[in-house]
């Protein structure tokens, strides 16, 4: 029995672990981070969420097809599942980026304050296309700004300065825009990818059944039926005796005259 | 007597006629329905090409003069996309939107300034032409203008498709420019 329960706790383990893995607060989908900036900023995310209860979550894309960076934000904001954290969302091929606080962010700083740490720490990195260096500049400073109020403080072996600072970390430019397979790269090409590819779905699914219409006119059942039930009333005397053709006549006949007014389910 | 018997046949016809006409009227309005619903989910989707057209003019507004006459053009097919026009202006202003937008990434692909920006020659060489592709297909009109045929080929061939017509239900409207003629 122990045995038993003792796989049955693996199997739970390993089943969520993917859950965990995933559930990070970085959503790198122009790929312009680096992976350990995107560990450390998780690594970062844990102390925060410990001292100050919210989390910094950040979103880059490519482009957004035309809607408005600050509607974008607000949207994702909301939608994610922690909608209380800062959410720092990065346009590359619009060198756009904003950022939206959620509640619980808004407890501990406000939106001008982060809007000026943006501005001095983050935007000349990101313009010059170094968001690593940008991304890790804010964090940091960030870091400074909230260990006055909280207490909070980065990780012993954070390497946020680093990123920040160091030339050692910096990624090459030419790897700072990697080439990417058409699946993952096109879902930062549109606002909503996701969105998108449901619509088409529907559409074809529209224009499939718009075209079949199936659901119209008499089924071969019905229209013998309908015959049948015809010959009863129509195609007997008054005597019982037979008047006419018989019953596969009588359906026969309104099968043709179905197809003559359109009734016959295609 | 027999006058009684006459009116209540010619009562009975007249239900016959009534409920033939309702009948050949109901079952085509409903087919317009889909064919409507078809083209409405065809308009959604064509924000998408609206998208990769705006996200075109993002990147060749750091290369060209606003005042290029391909940069005016796709955003003159834009705004008929995302408008009130008609359908044939709108497939118009796809297929027009389709073609300016290679000739626009291939005049980017050359251009020296797109060529010393790794970034924007990544997203003009792949993401963007993927982008249209993608968006192209997932637009494809002819599903829906089959379905339109379709439905106008039942209206017109059908002796009930003609007491639709004459109660007011309308032909479909293709998808397509007046020189496709469809």
């Amino acid at each position: 029995m122990k045995r038993f329960i003792c796989v049955i706790l693996c199997v739970l383990i390993v089943s969520a672990l993917p859950s965990a893995l995933s559930a990070s607060a970085v959503d790198d989908q122009a790929l312009v981070l680096n992976p350990a900036l995107t560990a450390e900023i998780d690594a970062f995310n844990l102390q925060l969420r410990l001292a100050a209860d919210f989390e910094i979550s950040i979103i880059t894309r490519d482009f957004l097809g035309g809607k408005n960076v600050s509607t974008y934000t607000n949207q994702a904001l909301k939608s994610l599942d922690s909608s209380g954290n800062l959410l720092l969302v990065m346009v590359i091929g619009e060198d756009a980026y904003e950022v939206a606080l959620g509640s619980n962010a808004q407890k501990h700083i406000s939106h001008e304050k982060v809007e000026r740490l943006l501005s001095d720490t983050f935007r000349v990195p990101f313009l010059r296309r170094d968001y690593n260096e940008a991304v890790a500049s804010f964090l940091v400073r960030f870091e400074e700004i909230l260990q006055a109020q909280t207490g909070f403080s980065l990780p012993q072996a954070s390497r946020l300065p680093e990123f920040a600072k160091q030339e050692s970390v910096r990624l090459p430019k030419e790897t700072a825009k990697p080439q990417v397979d058409i699946d993952i790269g096109l879902g930062s090409v549109f606002e909503n990818f996701g969105h998108n590819e449901e619509n088409a779905k529907q559409y074809s699914k529209d224009a499939i059944d718009a075209q079949e219409n199936k659901d119209n006119g008499l089924s071969l059942f019905q229209i013998a039926l309908i015959g049948f039930i015809l010959y009863k009333i129509f195609g007997k005397k008054q005597n019982g005796r037979r008047k006419g053709c018989g019953p596969l006549g009588w359906i026969f006949g309104t099968w043709g005259l179905s197809r003559f007014f359109g009734w016959r389910r295609r | 007597m027999r006058g009684r018997v006459f009116l209540a046949f010619l009562l009975m016809l007249l239900l016959m006629a009534a409920a033939f006409g309702i009948g050949a009227y109901r079952a085509h309005f409903n087919e317009k329905i889909r064919i409507d619903q078809a083209l409405e989910s065809l308009r959604e989707v064509l924000t998408a090409r609206i998208e990769m057209g705006n996200n075109l003019l993002t990147v060749a507004g750091r290369h060209l003069d606003a005042s290029d006459p391909m940069i005016i053009s796709i955003r003159a097919q834009i705004g008929i996309l995302s408008g009130q026009a008609s359908l044939s202006e709108k497939a118009a202003a796809n297929q027009q939107l389709t073609i300016d937008s290679k000739a626009l990434l291939d005049i980017l692909e050359h251009k020296a300034s797109v060529i010393q920006d790794g970034r924007d020659l990544n997203y003009v060489t792949g993401l963007l032409p993927r982008g249209f592709e993608q968006s192209a297909q997932w637009a494809d009109a002819s599903a829906y203008n089959t379905a339109a045929k379709a439905f106008n080929d039942r209206l017109n061939s059908s002796f009930s498709g003609r007491i639709a017509q004459f109660w007011g239900v309308e032909k479909a409207e293709f998808f397509s420019t007046v020189e496709e003629g469809l």
